[in-house]
């Protein structure tokens, strides 16, 4: 059976590194970003089955915007988003309640920050079983 | 204290002045009545009923124009305000000389009502204003008295049916004598009252200053630690995600040596992000104004968060049991929040109660409220700290060697929250026999929070 790709997108490399690890330990095949830009660019050449996306608060809103952009793409829509929060403590927004409002924040799933292995290889695995 | 800008304090006096104005009105008309009719005394009651009338006219349009203000907002509404208490004092002042023309002049010992007005204008106006009124006032009945007194304008007496008419207001001594004792006593009573008025105003407008400026300050305060936390919780994540792999073996095996300690990191990395994540919720919660608010079943929270935390009763052999009313209706409040009080709250029994040990949940139906008690046989709380219970950074003193990872913002946060949905919260508590935590909520809270 061929790999399944995922693509990291996070401005934070420690973050990024040890989540890395984590999926590569269960023979997923990674490809990482450090922002939006880079991000498009792995989207169009990796073509990845799932994308990990940040929601980079200290780039304000750049996982949301491309979170968004990726839904209305005709080649990506289908293509899981599993979305990692931390931005909530600040705005108050609660992710998994406005999950629900798909044209607020197009994401399929959200984990809290710290990842924490089981939850992330959890929720990785269900996003790519629903998609088959 | 709260904070009540200098405008609307004075658009509040001023209605009072209106409102009061309608007692006068009513009091007029009433020993109107009574002296015509009860005591029998011959007054120009004609005249003193359409004064009165005049008065409500008055003070019809002294309501309408201060609406009318208060709508409009303008820039300058304090000097507007004014304007309207100003065109009502004088316009008192004036019907109230008329009325004292018809009933006696200086023979009706009524006329000390002037003072009303000189007092309630030393607390509204500045002092050169009330001044300026209280000699208006004395010009206006001196000219009356001394109109009557030299015959120009007809004395109308305050005698009984059939006794002899007096004549005391033609009585220069009389007259003189009483008049100016009447003109001291106002300007030394104005000078009083405007003096308490002025330093009870200053020391209002100071104090009020002082609680915005700390507001302010506090409102910065917070920000500041929510800035903080955040770029701290930042951190840790990467840090227990990157222990997370190790202790997982993700990258290999460790010796026994090696997983010990790094066990050790992770744990206390979690046990922090427990804490700043707490903290970040508390001062999100005390900085945020907007909260949202649904309609939900009380009893269900409860037995979800039962549910939650279930398997943590169940390692220490604690018996976890619930007892819902079935007639609690639904609230309104924020859910997610008072699932977390919940939580939080049966969490803290099951920690602070021993091996074996029992905790209760129960909710009651009150007459606008839901009562909701969390009760344990655990270690207690001595009463003396029974209010401190809910302070930032608190921790019992019988239970600071205990070995539990408590950070004492657990408490303040559920205190905070069951504060921002309008509930109460209290504590009953003995030292080695149990604590139960009670509170309640509004089940329809007033909208603004």
């Amino acid at each position: 059976m061929e790999k399944k790709k995922i693509l990291i997108v996070d401005d934070d490399k420690d973050l990024t590194i040890a989540i890395q690890a984590i999926l590569e330990n269960k023979n997923y095949n990674v490809v990482t970003a450090i922002n939006k830009t880079e991000g498009w660019e792995k989207l169009k050449s990796e073509k990845p089955d799932l994308t990990i996306l940040d929601v980079m608060m200290d780039t304000s809103h750049e996982g949301f915007d491309m979170a968004r952009e990726i839904k209305k793409d005709e080649s990506f829509k289908d293509m899981p988003i599993l979305m990692l929060t931390s931005i909530s403590d600040v705005t108050g927004v609660n992710f998994r309640a406005a999950a629900s409002d798909p044209d607020w924040l197009p994401a399929d799933e959200y984990i809290d920050k710290p990842v924490e292995p089981e939850e992330l290889l959890e929720q990785v695995e269900k996003l790519l079983t629903n998609q088959e | 204290m709260d904070l009540v800008p200098q405008e609307t304090r004075l658009i509040k006096r001023t209605f009072w002045l209106i409102n009061h104005r309608w007692i006068a009105i009513g009091a007029v008309i009433l020993f109107t009545i009574l002296a015509k009719k009860v005591i029998k005394v011959e007054i120009q009651d004609v005249a003193l009923y359409c004064v009165s009338g005049l008065l409500v006219i008055e003070n019809l349009l002294a309501l309408f124009i201060l609406k009318k203000i208060i709508k409009r907002n303008p820039v300058n509404l304090n000097n507007s305000v004014k304007k309207v208490i100003h065109f009502q004092i004088f316009a008192d002042l004036i019907a109230l000389t008329v009325l004292l023309h018809y009933s006696g002049g200086i023979g009706n010992p009524f006329f000390t009502v002037y003072i009303f007005h000189m007092v309630i204008a030393s607390i509204l106006l500045s002092e050169l204003e009330t001044y300026i009124l209280t000699t208006f006032a004395l010009l206006l009945f001196g000219l009356v008295v001394y109109l009557e007194y030299t015959g120009i304008i007809e004395h109308y007496c305050l005698c009984r049916e059939g006794y002899a008419h007096q004549s005391l207001y033609q009585e220069g001594t009389y007259v003189f004598r009483t008049y100016s004792s009447f003109a001291i006593t106002s300007f030394i009573l104005v000078y009083l009252a405007s003096s308490i008025g002025k330093r009870l105003r200053n020391q209002e407008n100071s104090l009020s200053r002082a609680i915005e400026k700390l507001q302010k300050q506090d409102a910065i305060k917070n920000e500041y630690v929510l800035r903080v936390t955040h770029d701290i919780k930042g951190n840790l994540a990467a840090i227990q995600t990157n222990l997370a792999v190790l202790t997982n073996k993700i990258v290999g095996s460790l010796d026994e040596k090696q997983e010990e300690f790094l066990n050790r990191a992770y744990q206390r990395t979690i046990k922090l992000t427990n804490f700043v994540k707490n903290l970040l919720r508390l001062t999100n919660m005390r900085l945020k104004e907007e909260f949202d608010k649904e309609a939900f079943s009380i009893n269900d929270v409860v037995i979800k968060s039962v549910n939650a935390v279930e398997t943590n009763a169940i390692d220490k052999s604690i018996k976890l049991e619930y007892y819902i009313d079935d007639s609690v209706d639904n609230i309104i409040g924020n859910l997610l929040s008072i699932e977390e009080v919940i939580t939080n709250l049966i969490l803290n029994s099951i920690k602070y109660t021993p091996e074996k040990g029992d905790v209760t949940i129960r909710t009651q139906n009150l007459k606008n409220q839901v009562l909701v008690e969390i009760e344990d046989n655990g270690v207690g709380i001595p009463k003396e700290e029974h209010e401190k219970v809910f302070d930032e950074f608190f921790r019992g003193s019988n239970v600071k060697h205990i070995k539990e990872d408590s950070t004492g913002i657990g408490l303040s946060l559920v205190k905070t929250i069951i504060n921002r949905n309008n509930g109460k919260i209290w504590i009953e508590s003995e030292e080695g026999k149990g604590s139960i935590f009670r509170f309640t909520l509004p089940k329809n809270p007033p909208d603004n929070n």
